[in-house]
């Protein structure tokens, strides 16, 4: 007798069913697991029917040349090499939807026919997507000294519509007019900072001469002014980093001298003044609405007043996914005193506002 | 057709691994086995520790052993203890550690006792425990709300795990899932307080003593409207307690097949200092076991936000609704 379950949490147990898991959750374009165990006197077979936005990526404790495609698109497993157990692991597809609810059905059925059971397990596939809503032509930004504030007749407005964590870095498209810099109220301390650590990390890379190749490169990207989300840049950051825990796990010393040389550059250059204003700038990283600024810290300096400010939004999300990378019309600027804004002060992450119109 | 993964590239990896765990743990039981009588043995791999441990129950035969050796030269073990079964009192003058592996030295023994040797090896290749066990989590979750982390941990080879030399367990299989809290964080700090940072901060830096008197009014205008006498800097303190694992575990449940280890901060290679002041996650590590009994094991990390988001509004003596 065929009986029908729905469920979105959890795991189900059923008579000789011990448990049928799926993930209820996962970042579109990313991997999730689901398994079925069941009583190892049982002799079944299993059919598993995924949505187009799902597939199946790998099965586990089945034999070489199973997972026959049925009519109805369902594939179909029967021969296992230990009784009683089935693992798989999903791939999803990116969608133009942010957020959807897929099913993936699960049939089991006894060898015999008898019995049949089919289970549907539920899954949210959800995705940030990160929109321009208002640029304006132009923007003037006067500083005003006495007070150390920033006044900005205008800001840009973008925004996360999307479900999960977007984070971001804006980049120039031309640095004819302007050019980045580092934050100037952290400035001194990552000096500082950066100074002790290079020392530290040539002594090390002395001492492990077999990881001196990783122990260059991170010192190398801790010196050098990159966009953490260039295509380039961001698959060198991956596989450095990669590269580093792999030293790790191999070379418990290493990792220790690794981790103490950053420690105590840290800890001897920090102040009372560095940590409120670390935190004043951990504030002004996080936009609205799940968005993290990764370069929030940095500055916007002009070369000339007014000068055209051409820039990117570059995104990415928690499951290291790629998006097209958004270019903002040009903005003609004025300055007032000095020209050095940090970047968090040009973006207003809030919701849309009536009457506003979004481009992009 | 979909290709299971036992046609995959990780398969020769999980089958030299488990078959050089198992040549091991062979060889160490015929040597027993010659002597003595076998009741019982099993392989336990500690995966966090990245070490193979041997367990091999035994019933002494024959009368007083004397000063016989038993040697076990199959590589050098990072521990070994022999424990007669009767009273579990290690017999540490038993085991001498030899240039290759190890030998018992018999004195202490005595025939038709009953006793457990048991014997730890390291993992010399780091990745046969993921070829071995597919470890996935929720990276976050689709909303705000939610706060319900899945965990989950298959074996991809189940029979990898009834050797020739007894059943083979994983233990402490670990998960790090990453608990994002900044804009917990954000949200949760009012605009006075930022006002009175931003105050703090420039009070600090300023050296000129008219303007520093200026900026000390207005510091001490931005306290008084947030109405406590603490200072920003303790209040700070207070905060990044919260990030220390004694402070974040409170905030934590772990349920199901997996239990709680501990937390950390958060660190993303993205972050632009390697050494990050404010966490924008936390990573809590969750430990399962997987074995014959038990080939996948699946789990929940809850996050109690609203817990941890009023005890940052008791610090900053704000409520938090």
């Amino acid at each position: 007798m065929a009986t029908s379950t729905v469920d979105q949490t959890g795991t189900v147990a059923y008579g000789w069913l011990k448990s049928l898991y799926m993930a209820n959750s996962c970042i579109q374009g990313d991997d999730f697991p689901a398994h079925i165990i069941w009583d190892k006197s049982a002799r079944l077979k299993v059919r598993v029917k995924c949505p187009a936005a799902i597939q199946v990526k790998e099965v586990y404790n089945v034999d070489q040349g199973e997972g026959h495609v049925l009519e109805n698109g369902s594939i179909e497993y029967t021969n296992f090499v230990v009784d009683g157990y089935i693992g798989f692991v999903f791939q999803t597809k990116p969608l133009q939807t942010t957020l959807v609810r897929e099913q993936v059905v699960f049939d089991v059925e006894s060898i015999d026919g008898h019995t049949r059971s089919s289970f549907t397990k539920e899954i949210d596939l959800f995705r940030p997507a990160v929109e321009i809503v208002r640029a304006p032509a132009e923007l003037r930004i006067k500083y005003d000294k006495d007070k150390g504030s920033w006044n900005l007749s205008d800001r840009i407005r973008i925004r996360n519509v999307g479900a999960g964590t977007a984070l971001v870095e804006i980049g120039l498209i031309s640095e004819e007019d302007f050019q980045m810099g580092a934050s100037s109220s952290l400035e001194e301390f990552q000096k500082a900072f950066l100074t002790d650590l290079g020392i530290k990390l040539d002594l090390l890379a002395k001492d492990h001469p077999r990881h001196a190749g990783v122990v260059q490169d991170v010192a190398l990207l801790f010196k050098q002014r990159i966009y953490l989300l260039d295509e380039k840049i961001k698959g060198k950051i991956k596989s450095t980093f990669e590269e580093l825990e792999a030293a790790g796990n191999e070379d418990p010393e290493f990792i220790e001298g690794f981790l103490s040389a950053v420690a105590i550059s840290y800890i001897k250059n920090i102040s009372v003044i560095t940590e409120l204003t670390s935190f004043l700038e951990y504030l002004n990283s996080i936009g609205e609405g799940r968005v993290i600024i990764l370069n929030s810290i940095d500055s916007m300096k002009a070369k000339k007043s007014p000068a055209k400010l051409r820039m990117v939004v570059r995104l990415t999300d928690l499951a290291d996914n790629n998006y097209p990378t958004l270019q903002l019309p040009p903005i003609t600027v004025t300055y007032e005193g000095e020209s050095g804004v940090p970047i968090h002060m040009l973006f207003d992450w809030k919701g849309l506002r009536a009457g506003t119109s979004k481009i992009g | 057709m979909v290709d299971p993964i036992s046609a995959g590239a990780g398969a020769e990896l999980a089958k030299k691994g488990t078959e050089e765990i198992v040549k091991r743990a062979s060889k160490l039981i015929e040597v027993i086995k010659g002597k003595h009588n076998i009741l019982e043995q099993d392989i336990v791999i500690y995966c966090p520790e990245k070490i193979q441990h041997f367990s091999i129950a035994f019933e002494a035969t024959g009368g007083f052993l004397g000063r016989n050796k038993i040697k076990f030269p199959y590589g050098r073990p990072t521990r070994v203890k022999l424990r007669p079964l009767r009273s579990g009192n290690e017999l540490s003058d038993a085991v001498n550690y030899t240039d290759d592996g190890f030998e018992i030295i018999c004195d202490g023994m005595q025939g038709h006792d009953m006793f457990i040797l048991e014997a730890e090896y390291p993992i010399e290749d780091s990745r046969f425990i993921d070829s071995l066990v597919q470890r996935d989590h929720a990276k976050e979750l689709p909303k705000d709300s939610e706060t319900e982390y899945w965990m989950h941990a298959a074996i991809k080879f189940p029979q990898a795990l009834q050797t020739k030399a007894g059943r083979l367990d994983l233990r402490d299989v670990d998960f790090k899932v990453d608990v994002g809290i900044s804009e917990d964080i954000k949200t949760s700090i009012p605009g006075s307080f930022r006002v009175e940072l931003d105050a703090a901060v420039k009070l600090l830096k300023e050296r000129d003593p008219h303007q520093k008197y200026v900026l000390g009014i207005q510091h001490a205008k931005a306290m008084r409207a947030r109405g406590k006498g603490r200072n920003v800097a303790e209040l700070l303190g207070e905060l990044q307690d919260l990030f220390f694992p004694t402070g974040f575990s409170k905030y934590v449940e772990v349920k199901k097949d997996f239990r709680y280890s501990s937390c950390t901060r958060g660190v993303n290679y993205y972050d632009t200092l390697p050494f990050p002041t404010w966490p924008k996650s936390m990573i809590v590590i969750s430990r399962t076991d997987l074995g014959p009994d038990r080939y996948a094991a699946d789990g929940i990390m809850v996050y109690k936000k609203n817990d941890f988001l009023q005890r940052v509004g008791a610090i900053l003596g704000i409520q938090i609704d």
